[in-house]
């Protein structure tokens, strides 16, 4: 995927973006402050492929998701899309009447199936409702779409009938799936698309999704705190903490030979079937308040390799040749001292 | 001698809809005894959530129909029939929240939107103690500290839609043991939490299961989880238990083949080898199924699968089975 990055054009440029929750908090809450949930991010995401986005707990990764589609309007930076049409498009500028047109292009997949589920609605009509506000209209158009992708799911035209909360935590999540996937978009946010999917279901999954990916030239942006899932299926990988991006790598690299202190960290925390060993406290200490983040670099106080320059610098995200297979690689970190750790 | 708590006798129960019957429970015989980590693991839709709801009777009724068995709850060395009960009768309530406590799947489905994580809080604490506002405020956010809520003071005064997912799972979480509970379900209470916070708070509900003789049961699709938490696990297929024991019988040993399957699908990071998924699917919960649920799946089917349910049997060692070939 990378060597070609360089030669095609992106699908979506995501530059300084920026999301701030101001908390007045009018009379309900006594919180003042900004917490900074995002803060100055860039990537760019390639045709036909997948990006994804890890990070521990509330660094951001769903904020992120949400900004790039607008659910929520970032308070600074671009989203550009490259649209069907080849238009290039900003749509943080753009109102949602604007937006509409390209609506079916992109997608998302939410990470609490049960909250974007309307419960009054049959399983039916929310797998037809992102068609018809495409504008179609075909009774057995609408319902032949329906039945194809909940089968591709894994479940049954059957089930079409029935209201969300008949399903179990597993089903629910593969109706959001479905529904994300129904307009045949060219870009997805998937938001722990397959975290509540057991082993079995999530292979069948990530299967279709791979599947689908090639089949319809998707890319997608793939928010997942379970590695192994993004060790499988994601190109590259950028790497959160605390509202900005640390380190971006094609997966193999990324996992083989990690170039950021915090992603090192990151994955000897990941347990292990054949290890009964809770092993919590490799990534000691809290991911720190997003509303009042450390001086300089915001992973210093968990850093075991920390100078006095990571109290005061804030490092910037620099770019790193690497070779896999003897093709060079593009990757990027955010540490002061890359060189000197990695021997880079 | 351990002390029942908790007891599914039997049990078979089932979902009326348009769509027809489903045997949702099938044969569930099941004890929990004061204190003990039991974790619950199987494939999406086999009736984890099903068999966590039915002691507190949280299930569509009268659609849902326990056809055969009783559920039994020790209270106070009382003997309870739970499902005698009214289901949302004065007696149910005394037990649900402050005796069984629950921490739901998806945190969004039992989170209130409109009200603040405190007022959520305050409300269950002084339902089910004889705490004060002010008191009630101190323990839930020492609750919230206790659970890992990063900022729990401001979270106190947070609407759920303000935080990431993973903090609602902590809240659930806080929540779920703030009236110390003499049983907790926790129904995949990490599936939204990284591996690091997930450490933490696997760490942090085995202390509080330890510090207050709590019983556990652990619901999950992730076996690593269960393998670092829990004395015994029961493998669920189909509405069936096909296999219970203790942890090491059940990762070590384990003698029913989806059990096998099962741990064989698991990926591993640190290994190199690709996943391999149980071969064929659950099949439609819909048809009527004879003989062992999971032959369909099965390389070690014979004529005799095909047509009789196998009986679950005590092997050696307390080490359960629904096989006919183990
Ligand atoms: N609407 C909002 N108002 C105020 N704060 C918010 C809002 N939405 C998110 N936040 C805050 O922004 C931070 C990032 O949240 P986000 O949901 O993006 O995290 P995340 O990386 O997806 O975490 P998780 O893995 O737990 O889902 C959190 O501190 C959260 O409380
Ligand atoms: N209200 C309902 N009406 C009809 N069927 C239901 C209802 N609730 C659950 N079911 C069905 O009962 C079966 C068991 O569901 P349950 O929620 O217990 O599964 P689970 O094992 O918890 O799965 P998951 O891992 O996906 O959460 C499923 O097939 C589900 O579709
Ligand atoms: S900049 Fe300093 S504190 Fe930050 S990751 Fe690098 S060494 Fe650690
Ligand atoms: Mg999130
Ligand atoms: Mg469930």
């Amino acid at each position: 995927m990378m060597d070609n990055s360089t030669n095609t054009a992106p699908l979506v440029e995501v530059e300084a973006l920026q999301m701030h929750f101001s908390m007045k908090g009018g009379a309900f809450s006594r919180r003042k402050g900004v917490i900074k949930a995002v803060d100055g991010v860039n990537f760019k995401i390639y045709p036909n492929e997948t990006f994804g986005l890890v990070g521990e707990s509330g660094c951001g990764k769903t904020t992120v998701g949400r900004a790039i589609l607008k659910a929520i309007q970032p308070t600074a930076g671009k989203v550009i899309y490259h649209s069907k049409k080849g238009e290039k498009i900003d749509f943080v500028t753009m109102s949602n009447k604007e937006l509409r047109p390209y609506r079916q292009e992109v997608q998302m997949i939410f990470q609490d199936p049960y909250s974007s589920l309307s419960p009054r609605m049959t399983v039916q009509e929310i797998l037809e409702e992102p068609l018809r506000l495409a504008g179609h209209t075909d009774k057995k158009y609408l319902y032949d779409q329906a039945v194809d992708m909940i089968q591709q799911v894994g479940l049954r035209s059957s089930h079409l009938m029935r209201y969300p909360h008949a399903f179990s935590g597993g089903q629910r999540q593969r109706i959001g799936i479905a529904r994300a996937l129904i307009t045949r978009p060219r870009f997805i946010v998937a938001d722990e698309a397959v975290s509540a999917l057991d082993v079995s279901v999530q292979a069948q999954i990530l299967e279709i999704l791979a599947e689908l990916k090639d089949k319809l030239d998707l890319s997608f942006l793939f928010i997942s705190h379970d590695l192994s899932v993004v060790k499988y299926l994601c190109d590259r990988v950028g790497v959160m903490y605390l509202g900005r991006i640390v380190e971006v790598a094609p997966t193999e690299s990324l996992f083989s030979n990690p170039l950021h202190p915090y992603t090192e960290a990151l994955m000897h925390a990941i347990p292990d079937i054949n290890e009964r060993e809770i092993r919590g406290d490799i990534l000691a200490g809290e991911i720190p308040d997003a509303a009042n983040p450390p001086s300089g670099c915001a992973f210093h106080n968990r850093c075991k390799y920390a100078k006095d320059k990571c109290k005061t610098d804030v490092p910037a995200l620099r770019e790193f040749t690497d070779t896999i297979e003897g093709q060079p690689i593009l990757r990027q970190s955010a540490c002061h001292f890359v060189e000197e750790i990695y021997n880079k | 001698m351990r002390k029942k708590l908790l007891e599914y006798r039997n049990i078979a129960a089932q979902f009326n809809t348009i769509e027809g019957q489903t045997n949702t429970l099938n044969d569930i015989d099941l004890t929990i005894y004061e204190g003990m980590s039991l974790g619950i693991v199987g494939e999406s839709g086999c009736g984890k959530s099903v068999t966590a709801r039915l002691p507190i009777r949280l299930l569509p009724e009268p659609m849902f129909k326990v056809t055969n068995g009783d559920v039994i709850y020790h209270h106070n060395g009382e003997p309870f029939e739970v499902l005698k009960a009214k289901q949302n009768g004065k007696e149910i309530n005394k037990i649900r929240g402050k005796e069984i406590s629950m921490i739901f799947q998806e945190p969004m489905s039992s989170l209130s939107p409109i009200h603040t994580v405190g007022s959520q809080m305050i409300e269950l604490i002084m339902q089910h103690t004889d705490m004060d506002k002010t008191e009630a405020k101190e323990h839930a956010i020492h609750m919230l500290e206790r659970a890992r809520v990063p900022r729990a003071r401001d979270v106190y005064d947070d609407y759920t839609f303000q935080l990431s997912g993973g903090m609602r799972q902590r809240v659930m979480i806080a929540m779920g043991v703030s009236c110390s509970p003499r049983l907790l379900f926790a129904d995949e209470p990490t599936t939204a939490l990284d591996v690091t916070i997930q450490a933490q708070i696997l760490g942090l509900i085995k202390d509080i299961q330890r510090e207050q003789n709590m019983a556990l049961v652990l619901i999950t699709h992730d076996l690593a989880v269960v393998a670092n938490m829990v004395e015994e696990i029961a493998v669920f297929y189909l509405g069936y238990i096909v296999e219970q024991g203790t942890t090491d019988q059940i990762l070590k040993s384990p003698k029913h083949p989806y059990t096998k399957a099962l741990i064989a699908s698991i990926p591993t990071l640190h290994t190199n080898e690709s996943l391999k998924p149980i071969k064929g699917s659950i099949p439609d919960p819909y048809s009527k199924i004879t003989g062992c649920p999971f032959w369909m799946r099965c390389d070690k089917v014979t004529a005799k699968c095909r047509e009789e349910v196998p009986p679950f049997v005590t092997h050696e060692n307390e080490h359960k089975v629904r096989c006919f070939e183990a």
